[in-house]
């Protein structure tokens, strides 16, 4: 098949995925938080409120797209639109299952994830400031404070599995994941590894501020900025950020699956090979079905971690960023390093 | 290269002179921050049509999603408006023109004449950068061949952050001490 052909299916397919993804996840964080809170969640719309994002979707499209007196028109229209878009191209070069079940297997594909993060910024910084209001542009400026500060964290931290793995590509840090093999019954997974367990801390929390979601949401503190950078956004540019961050969330929760739980391999502790004839199709969908399942379960933890905690100061925030996740980090690379040399010279 | 390249490096190239004419001429700090971050993706993309992957994703987590970030944040943070950010002065625009045209003729120069010899100058090919510009060569480059070198401007960055730190720490003379302010950005 022509290869450009292909790369526009697979691109339009993975786009359809994460787009139902997000309707799912709204239903489920709203349930979910719900259901924590000792609430029902959303109950009306069809049998166990399942209907609700569809109601939510009509709702928002439906209603009127305001733009306020002196926004600047053109950046205020762009800024949704390079949310959604960054948050969707994210999920390019994330290997789902053997090879071929990629969009683009790109050999900087690590690299390629961080720079899609850097510039995730762009959306909440220039709708902050072409909204012509002062809550947005507070919410707008201080976000963009924390995401680069948290920047610097994730790269940090993503560098030590760099150092682990010895490779950008995030197909070969798979691959290296199952060469190395399990200890008895654990699998062979970059957690495994106690030495990359900062790494994957740091990672974490830097995550979610980068997603700018609890307890990092300071960019949208009801309590102080409105609604922060989107303050003045309705109708579908607001449906826009709505969804960018729900995809963002998908992103980072398959790149966290990547980077450290072994991607689409499984526990290993079942040979899909036994499988009765009739259930042959499922050994070839069983990698996707296995990394989706992780991605869930880090999706999850982060409704979960939103009804939990309480959010953060903004000195508090700042402060935990540049004193403690950043030297955390970068102690962790050095004793990365330190172990890999004396490993090759001693072992 | 095969077409589709060609295709894309002719569109991202339009695009960045485009982009870099639209930096300057823009009365608005903003959408000129912002056609500067166009035309660094847009150079990006051109190193990405040269095989070159890893140069472009450097190009766009460095200048786009920092150093552009950055003048942004500048920018809004001091609300510049129209009139302070637009220099008036004549002369600066002849002598960027002069600038400009000095250094056009010498890149068309290069280009038309080939590089000279003895200047260690050499033209790659696409396949070339392919080989070359990875990121384990480059690492190469950088901390065996180049180690010294290396160390010199990770130095001279570090004495630069040294500076900063000590220039923003030091309260004027006879300025008060405002309670909270140090530590709140």
């Amino acid at each position: 098949m022509n290869p450009v052909l292909l790369a526009i299916i697979k691109a339009a397919v993975v786009v359809f995925f994460n787009l139902n993804l997000v309707a799912l996840m709204v239903y489920l964080e709203r349930k979910l938080v719900g259901r924590i809170q000792h609430r029902v969640g959303p109950n009306r719309a069809g049998p166990f409120g399942l209907l609700q994002p569809m109601a939510d979707i009509v709702k928002l499209i439906l209603k009127e797209d305001v733009t306020p007196r002196g926004a600047d028109r053109w950046i205020y229209g762009l800024a949704p639109i390079l949310a959604a878009t960054l948050a969707f191209i994210g999920y390019a070069p994330i290997p789902f299952g053997p090879p071929g079940w990629q969009v683009a297997d790109i050999n900087v594909g690590l690299l390629y994830m961080l720079m899609i993060s850097s510039l995730t910024v762009y959306g909440v910084m220039l709708g902050g400031w072409a909204s012509n209001s002062k809550y947005s542009l507070l919410g707008a400026l201080r976000s963009s404070a924390q995401m680069i500060s948290y920047e610097l964290g994730l790269a940090g931290a993503v560098v030590a599995v760099v150092m682990v793995s010895g490779t950008l590509d995030l197909r070969s840090i798979v691959d290296d994941f199952q060469a190395q093999g399990g200890l008895g019954w654990l699998p062979g997974w970059n957690i495994a590894s106690p030495l990359l367990w900062p790494s994957f801390i740091v990672f974490s929390i830097c995550a979610y501020a980068e997603l700018n979601r609890v307890p990092f949401d300071l960019p949208e503190a009801e309590g102080e900025l409105g609604a922060g950078f989107h303050t003045e956004y309705s109708s579908g540019r607001f449906a826009m950020f709505f969804m960018a961050e729900y995809a963002g969330l998908a992103t980072m929760s398959a790149l966290a699956v990547t980077l450290y739980f072994g991607g689409w391999s499984g526990l290993g502790w079942f040979d899909l090979d036994r499988l009765p004839a009739w259930l042959g199709w499922y050994s070839t969908i069983a990698p996707t079905v296995i990394f989706f399942t992780k991605q869930m379960v880090f999706m999850v933890g982060a409704i979960w971690v939103r009804a939990t905690l309480p959010r953060m100061r903004y000195d508090q925030l700042m402060n935990l960023g540049w004193k403690v996740l950043i030297p955390v980090a970068t102690a962790n690379l050095v004793a990365l390093a330190l172990f890999e040399a004396a490993s090759q010279r001693w072992f | 290269m095969a077409w589709p390249h060609v295709t894309c490096f002719g569109i991202s190239s339009a695009l960045a002179i485009t982009a870099a004419v639209m930096v300057v001429t823009r009365r608005n700090a903003v959408h000129a921050a912002l056609w500067l971050a166009v035309a660094l993706v847009s150079t990006g993309v051109l190193y990405l049509t040269l095989s070159a992957q890893f140069l472009a994703v450097l190009q766009v987590i460095i200048y786009a999603g920092a150093i552009v970030v950055l003048f942004l944040f500048v920018v809004m943070l001091l609300n510049v408006n129209e009139d302070q950010a637009t220099d008036r002065r004549r002369w600066l625009a002849v002598v960027g023109l002069a600038l400009a045209l000095v250094w056009g003729a010498g890149t068309a120069l290069l280009l038309l004449a080939g590089p000279p010899a003895g200047t260690g100058l050499v033209v790659r090919t696409p396949g070339d950068v392919a080989l070359r510009g990875t990121a384990e060569e480059l690492a190469r480059a950088v901390f065996e061949h180049h180690a010294l070198a290396f160390e010199l401007v990770s130095l001279i960055l570090l004495a630069a952050m040294a500076g900063v730190i000590a220039l923003a720490r030091r309260t004027p003379r006879g300025a008060e001490e405002i309670p909270g302010k140090r530590g709140s950005p």
